[in-house]
């Protein structure tokens, strides 16, 4: 038998969960369980030191088909808690060796951290994404003009010229548009965060990614805050914007820099 | 389980990963888990953390592929060039970078392949 390790997930209050979820965990579909110490649980399942060690992870960091399952599995744990209470969700692979270094992580930033839970209770992340859907692309100019015409240079620059400030005239457009979507829906939420647009071989989609926000929205603002983006989403479509709502999501990206977070 | 709506009671949230794509739903994008894992969530470090560096360029590395740098750009967008820890991590491979190539072009001088000055330049 190896020796064994405790991977953490999250933290959330004492007495917020009656007992962890009942998924597997990251390693060998070890069970996820509980480990409390003060006023804070750590969501945890026990990991293989062979795999889990610092030398062997470095090595699985680089296959990313082991990547994602980790990070699907991480983030599994996280969303069946949600229901229940808001976790503070650790960055992937954290591991301690045992469960006296957990409780020491606990104890010494047991101030902060709870402070951080008090502030995060009772409110989840939201992501919503812009995509820019372009309208049936013009023509591209031909330099004969008409079928029969004869080439004509200026009529051929003239049309490149128009269709340019057309764009131009398009791009601000949507630049414009993603700007009210975003105060809109930054006055529906208690915090806000802009990141940068993911290519579209990440997003899944084919067309461009033009706006990729996160909202902290409290939970009795979730219909209000779901139902408006929806009604954004209508009112933007025929300004070629589509939306694409996510969530809810722990709140990873609003967990207060004082603890070690984004914030 | 209090501020959810009732219909979210005793199911799993996942199943409720609101997506406005008729094409969507399932399980959530893995860029948009990604993003959050790696690059969101607390470190305090484990006392069997990999050591930071190494999550920390992985994460560049998949920063770099999850996300459009050029269009962020032209949008005024530009978080990572006021975060030290990966403008600084970029930097040093940039530069890791241009000695490899340099000393790869001295290389070839010094045996007589190729045009070590022109890839060089070119490359930079």
């Amino acid at each position: 038998m190896s020796e064994t390790g405790l991977y953490v997930y999250g933290l959330v209050p004492r007495g917020a969960l009656e007992r962890a979820p009942d998924l597997p965990g990251v390693d060998s579909a070890r069970p996820v369980e509980l480990r409390c110490e003060g006023g804070i649980c750590a969501i945890v399942s026990r990991v293989d030191l062979d795999r889990f060690d610092e030398e062997p992870l470095r090595e699985r960091l680089a296959d990313m088909d082991w990547v994602e399952r980790t990070a699907r599995r991480h983030q599994e744990v996280l969303d069946a808690v949600l229901a229940a209470c808001t976790p503070i969700p650790m960055r992937l692979c954290t591991v301690y060796q045992d469960d006296a270094g957990l409780r020491r992580m606990l104890d010494e930033h047991q101030e902060g951290l709870l402070a951080a839970l008090t502030e995060l209770s009772g409110t989840l992340e939201w992501g919503v994404q812009a995509f820019h859907v372009p309208e049936t692309p013009a023509a591209p100019p031909r330099p004969g003009g008409q079928p029969g015409e004869t080439a004509s240079g200026t009529a051929y620059l003239q049309t490149r010229l128009r269709q340019r400030h057309a764009a131009e005239h398009a791009e601000a457009e949507i630049a414009r548009a993603c700007e009210e979507l975003h105060d809109a829906l930054s006055g529906l939420a208690l915090a806000a965060r802009l990141g940068a647009p993911q290519r579209p071989e990440a997003s899944g989609r084919d067309t461009p990614m033009v706006l990729n926000a996160v909202y902290l929205v409290a939970n009795a603002d979730r219909a209000r805050f779901t139902q408006r983006t929806a009604q954004l989403g209508s009112a933007l479509a025929p300004r070629g914007v589509a939306l694409r709502l996510t969530g809810p999501w722990a709140p990873y990206s609003f967990v207060p820099a004082a603890v070690g977070g984004a914030r | 389980m209090p501020g959810l709506e009732p219909e979210s009671l005793g199911r799993p949230l996942s199943y409720h990963r609101a997506d406005m794509d008729p094409r969507g739903g399932g399980p959530a994008n893995l860029a948009d888990i990604l993003e959050r894992v790696l690059d969101k969530g607390i470190v305090i470090a484990g006392d069997v953390q990999i050591r930071l560096l190494d999550i920390e360029l992985l994460t560049i590395r998949l920063r770099l592929l999850i996300t459009s740098v050029d269009r962020a750009r032209e949008m005024g967008i530009n978080w990572w060039e006021g975060d030290p820890m990966l403008s600084g991590g970029a930097k040093q491979l940039q530069s890791e970078n241009r000695e490899l190539r340099e000393r790869l072009a001295r290389l070839e001088r010094t045996i007589g392949v190729g045009d070590g000055e022109t890839m060089t330049a070119k490359d930079e």
